[in-house]
Protein backbone atom coordinates (compact mmCIF):
# COMPACT_ATOMS: atom_id res chain seq x y z
CA UNK A 1 0.00 0.00 0.00
CA UNK A 2 1.44 3.30 -1.03
CA UNK A 3 0.56 6.41 0.90
CA UNK A 4 2.43 8.97 -1.15
CA UNK A 5 5.92 9.23 -2.48
CA UNK A 6 8.87 7.65 -0.76
CA UNK A 7 11.50 10.19 0.19
CA UNK A 8 15.08 8.99 0.17
CA UNK A 9 17.69 11.10 1.91
CA UNK A 10 21.34 10.53 1.20
CA UNK A 11 24.31 12.10 2.93
CA UNK A 12 26.02 12.71 -0.41
CA UNK A 13 23.19 14.14 -2.49
CA UNK A 14 24.81 14.39 -5.91
CA UNK A 15 28.35 13.81 -7.03
CA UNK A 16 29.49 15.80 -10.01
CA UNK A 17 31.31 14.06 -12.86
CA UNK A 18 34.57 15.67 -11.78
CA UNK A 19 34.19 14.43 -8.20
CA UNK A 20 33.67 10.89 -9.47
CA UNK A 21 36.62 11.26 -11.84
CA UNK A 22 38.80 12.56 -9.01
CA UNK A 23 37.79 9.77 -6.64
CA UNK A 24 38.26 6.97 -9.15
CA UNK A 25 41.33 8.13 -11.05
CA UNK A 26 43.36 10.89 -9.44
CA UNK A 27 42.96 10.31 -5.70
CA UNK A 28 45.31 7.34 -5.42
CA UNK A 29 48.62 7.24 -7.25
CA UNK A 30 48.05 3.54 -8.05
CA UNK A 31 44.82 4.26 -9.96
CA UNK A 32 46.39 7.30 -11.65
CA UNK A 33 49.42 5.35 -12.90
CA UNK A 34 47.20 2.40 -13.78
CA UNK A 35 44.91 4.61 -15.88
CA UNK A 36 47.91 6.05 -17.72
CA UNK A 37 49.28 2.57 -18.50
CA UNK A 38 45.82 1.34 -19.56
CA UNK A 39 45.39 4.35 -21.86
CA UNK A 40 48.87 3.75 -23.27
CA UNK A 41 48.02 0.11 -23.94
CA UNK A 42 44.83 1.14 -25.80
CA UNK A 43 46.67 3.89 -27.67
CA UNK A 44 49.13 1.52 -29.38
CA UNK A 45 46.60 -0.47 -31.50
CA UNK A 46 44.47 2.67 -31.98
CA UNK A 47 47.39 4.64 -33.48
CA UNK A 48 48.48 1.63 -35.54
CA UNK A 49 44.99 1.10 -37.00
CA UNK A 50 44.45 4.81 -37.64
CA UNK A 51 47.78 5.30 -39.45
CA UNK A 52 47.37 2.08 -41.47
CA UNK A 53 43.87 3.15 -42.54
CA UNK A 54 45.16 6.59 -43.55
CA UNK A 55 48.14 5.14 -45.47
CA UNK A 56 46.03 2.58 -47.34
CA UNK A 57 43.44 5.22 -48.21
CA UNK A 58 46.16 7.65 -49.34
CA UNK A 59 47.80 5.00 -51.59
CA UNK A 60 44.60 3.39 -52.86
CA UNK A 61 45.18 1.66 -56.20
CA UNK A 62 48.94 1.41 -55.72
CA UNK A 63 48.95 -1.25 -53.03
CA UNK A 64 49.59 -4.91 -53.74
CA UNK A 65 46.10 -5.88 -52.60
CA UNK A 66 44.67 -3.54 -55.28
CA UNK A 67 47.19 -4.41 -58.02
CA UNK A 68 46.65 -8.15 -57.47
CA UNK A 69 43.01 -7.83 -58.54
CA UNK A 70 43.98 -6.24 -61.91
CA UNK A 71 46.39 -9.06 -62.94
CA UNK A 72 43.66 -11.67 -63.74
CA UNK A 73 45.95 -14.68 -63.58
CA UNK A 74 48.69 -13.11 -65.74
CA UNK A 75 51.27 -14.11 -63.12
CA UNK A 76 50.66 -17.82 -63.80
CA UNK A 77 51.42 -17.41 -67.53
CA UNK A 78 54.74 -15.69 -66.83
CA UNK A 79 56.23 -18.86 -65.40
CA UNK A 80 57.46 -20.25 -68.74
CA UNK B 1 55.78 -0.98 39.93
CA UNK B 2 54.04 -3.64 37.89
CA UNK B 3 55.66 -4.47 34.57
CA UNK B 4 53.13 -4.66 31.71
CA UNK B 5 52.87 -8.04 30.00
CA UNK B 6 54.11 -7.79 26.42
CA UNK B 7 53.74 -10.37 23.68
CA UNK B 8 55.04 -10.33 20.10
CA UNK B 9 52.36 -10.72 17.44
CA UNK B 10 53.28 -12.73 14.30
CA UNK B 11 55.42 -10.59 12.03
CA UNK B 12 57.80 -10.76 9.09
CA UNK B 13 60.34 -8.02 9.61
CA UNK B 14 58.17 -4.97 10.21
CA UNK B 15 55.20 -6.47 8.35
CA UNK B 16 52.37 -7.77 10.51
CA UNK B 17 49.00 -9.20 9.47
CA UNK B 18 47.36 -5.96 10.60
CA UNK B 19 49.36 -3.55 8.46
CA UNK B 20 49.42 -6.05 5.57
CA UNK B 21 45.61 -6.01 5.60
CA UNK B 22 45.75 -2.21 5.67
CA UNK B 23 48.04 -2.09 2.62
CA UNK B 24 46.33 -4.92 0.67
CA UNK B 25 43.85 -2.81 -1.37
CA UNK B 26 46.58 -0.41 -2.46
CA UNK B 27 48.95 -3.27 -3.28
CA UNK B 28 46.20 -4.90 -5.38
CA UNK B 29 45.70 -1.65 -7.31
CA UNK B 30 49.47 -1.40 -7.89
CA UNK B 31 49.36 -4.98 -9.14
CA UNK B 32 46.73 -4.04 -11.72
CA UNK B 33 48.65 -0.91 -12.72
CA UNK B 34 51.91 -2.84 -13.21
CA UNK B 35 50.03 -5.49 -15.25
CA UNK B 36 48.93 -2.78 -17.70
CA UNK B 37 52.49 -1.45 -17.65
CA UNK B 38 53.75 -4.89 -18.69
CA UNK B 39 51.02 -5.09 -21.36
CA UNK B 40 52.36 -1.90 -22.97
CA UNK B 41 55.87 -3.28 -23.39
CA UNK B 42 54.84 -6.83 -24.39
CA UNK B 43 52.33 -5.67 -27.00
CA UNK B 44 54.60 -6.74 -29.87
CA UNK B 45 55.66 -10.15 -28.47
CA UNK B 46 53.92 -13.04 -30.33
CA UNK B 47 53.54 -15.28 -27.24
CA UNK B 48 51.84 -12.47 -25.31
CA UNK B 49 49.69 -11.60 -28.32
CA UNK B 50 48.46 -15.21 -28.61
CA UNK B 51 47.82 -15.77 -24.90
CA UNK B 52 46.57 -12.37 -23.70
CA UNK B 53 45.74 -9.89 -26.46
CA UNK B 54 43.99 -11.92 -29.20
CA UNK B 55 41.23 -13.21 -26.85
CA UNK B 56 40.23 -9.62 -25.90
CA UNK B 57 36.67 -9.19 -27.33
CA UNK B 58 36.80 -6.23 -29.74
CA UNK B 59 40.33 -4.92 -29.37
CA UNK B 60 41.80 -8.40 -29.97
CA UNK B 61 40.97 -8.20 -33.70
CA UNK B 62 43.93 -5.85 -34.09
CA UNK B 63 46.43 -8.68 -33.48
CA UNK B 64 44.60 -11.27 -35.61
CA UNK B 65 46.09 -11.22 -39.12
CA UNK B 66 44.56 -13.26 -41.96
CA UNK B 67 46.77 -12.74 -45.04
CA UNK B 68 45.83 -14.30 -48.40
CA UNK B 69 47.57 -17.74 -48.55
CA UNK B 70 48.87 -16.78 -52.02
CA UNK B 71 50.84 -13.90 -50.51
CA UNK B 72 52.68 -16.00 -47.95
CA UNK B 73 56.27 -17.08 -48.76
CA UNK B 74 56.49 -20.71 -49.83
Amino acid sequence: MSKGRKIVLTLTPHQSFYTTLYNTVFKRNSTFVGTIFFAGFLFQPALDSALTAWFENHNKGKLWKDVKLTLNGAAEEDDE
Amino acid sequence: MVQPLTKAIPHFGKITLQNLAYYAPNLALWGGASTFGLFIFTEGVPVFQDTFFKPIPVLGQHWIKNPDPQDLPQ
